[in-house]
């Protein structure tokens, strides 16, 4: 076979081999968030406070954790089994709730987000490795309403919304967690409020 | 900055150069792995393993050999261990008494959903013959860096790549022309 010809087939090949699909959006952000949670590779003992990424650790970052477990701590109503993470898209979605982000034991906890014109919502948290294919939500009846349960552990959750599979967004009515070393916030979530604090 | 450099800077403490890097190879990993293992479901897992396990060993590396090609060999490995779990679960499928595709790199279904002529021209072909086509071809790595990632030996990475040409270029005609 002629070598121009086996070149330009080469070609050919690479060329549909980088047009392929690209890794979504969603992807990243998930390797992201998970790698947040690791401790630093510089770093030998990892942190209590893994969650707020090693470099958060500092004194400001300390004020804002402990003004986040109280703000959470003093919830309006923290009840287990109940709707309590209730959600907006910045302007598109609303709460389903009020904002309530703390439940008083360990046990299943059902969070509910209210979101017009979307396809589908997946609840992502530190509890399922912040996985779209872990916990999709489901909608209630023909409305706008979605929710999803899970059975959370005593501690401190970070969680997060992704609608129709590529919009990441932390919930608003709920405390954000300070910002991780990828620059990435995500929302918080107290469970068994007295072994939290 | 170059990858060594980011690589210090993660080392430093300042763990977000980190992103630096995901950006970087995060898209090729993906496009790699997912034509390996012919599905995209089972390439996001295994680059989410792979990035997690450099940053975890990142203290490992050493600047003797390019990052590019340590986070390869890492993928590579997932990529087949990816692969034999696959080809374990689909044979006690098998056992079970339900049908599977056997066309897939190996042994399970290739749902490559890109349906590229690519894709389709690679099925048939197994694990070991797509990595190195995929690599030398795909990736463009010449065949020392290939052999120090995979732990083949330079002619049989060569054997391998011409095979696999020769089973890809023989689909692609046929395919093409249809």
């Amino acid at each position: 076979m002629p070598e121009r010809e086996e070149g330009e087939w080469l070609e050919r090949v690479r060329g549909e081999y980088r047009s392929s699909g690209p890794a979504s959006d969603a992807s990243r952000e998930r390797l992201l968030h998970r790698l947040a949670s690791e401790p630093a590779p510089a770093r030998a003992s990892a942190s209590p406070f893994r969650w707020l990424g090693q470099q958060s650790l500092s004194v400001q970052g300390g004020i804002a954790c402990a003004a986040l477990l109280l703000a959470a701590a003093s919830g309006i109503g923290a009840f287990r089994g109940l709707d309590l993470a209730a959600s907006a898209r910045r302007a598109a979605l609303a709460p389903a709730s009020g904002p309530l982000a703390a439940v008083p034991e360990a046990g299943t906890v059902t969070f509910a987000l209210r979101a017009p014109q979307v396809s589908s919502v997946a609840l992502v948290g530190d509890f399922n490795a912040w996985d779209p294919r872990a916990t999709p939500m489901r909608r209630q009846g023909q409305g706008d309403l979605w929710t999803a349960q899970v059975e959370l552990a005593d501690g401190l959750h970070s969680y997060a919304y992704v609608i129709d599979g590529e919009q990441w967004q932390p919930d608003p009515g709920a405390p954000l967690s300070p910002e991780t070393p990828f620059g990435l916030r995500s929302s918080v979530i107290v469970v068994g409020e007295k072994e939290a604090l | 900055m170059t990858d060594a450099e980011l690589v210090a800077e993660v080392l430093a403490g300042r763990t977000r150069s980190y992103a630096g890097l995901v950006e970087r190879y995060h898209e090729p990993c993906f496009r790699f792995a997912r034509h390996l293992l012919g599905n995209s479901a089972d390439a996001e897992d295994v680059v989410q393993e792979t990035f997690i396990r450099a940053y975890r060993g990142l203290r490992g590396y050493r600047e003797r050999q390019t990052f590019r090609a340590w986070l390869y060999r890492i993928l590579v490995n997932r990529c087949r261990t990816a692969g034999r779990r696959r080809g374990r679960r689909e044979a006690r499928l098998v056992s079970g008494g339900l049908r599977v595709d056997a066309a897939g790199p190996v042994g399970g279904a290739d749902d490559l959903e890109i349906g590229s002529l690519l894709g389709r021209a690679m099925e048939g072909l197994d694990g070991l013959h797509r990595e190195a086509f995929l690599l030398k071809v795909g990736e463009e790595m010449d065949y020392h860096e290939i052999a120090s990632l995979t732990g083949a030996s330079v002619p049989a990475l060569k054997m391998r790549v011409k095979r696999a040409r020769d089973h890809i270029r023989a689909r692609w005609e046929k395919l093409d022309h249809a």
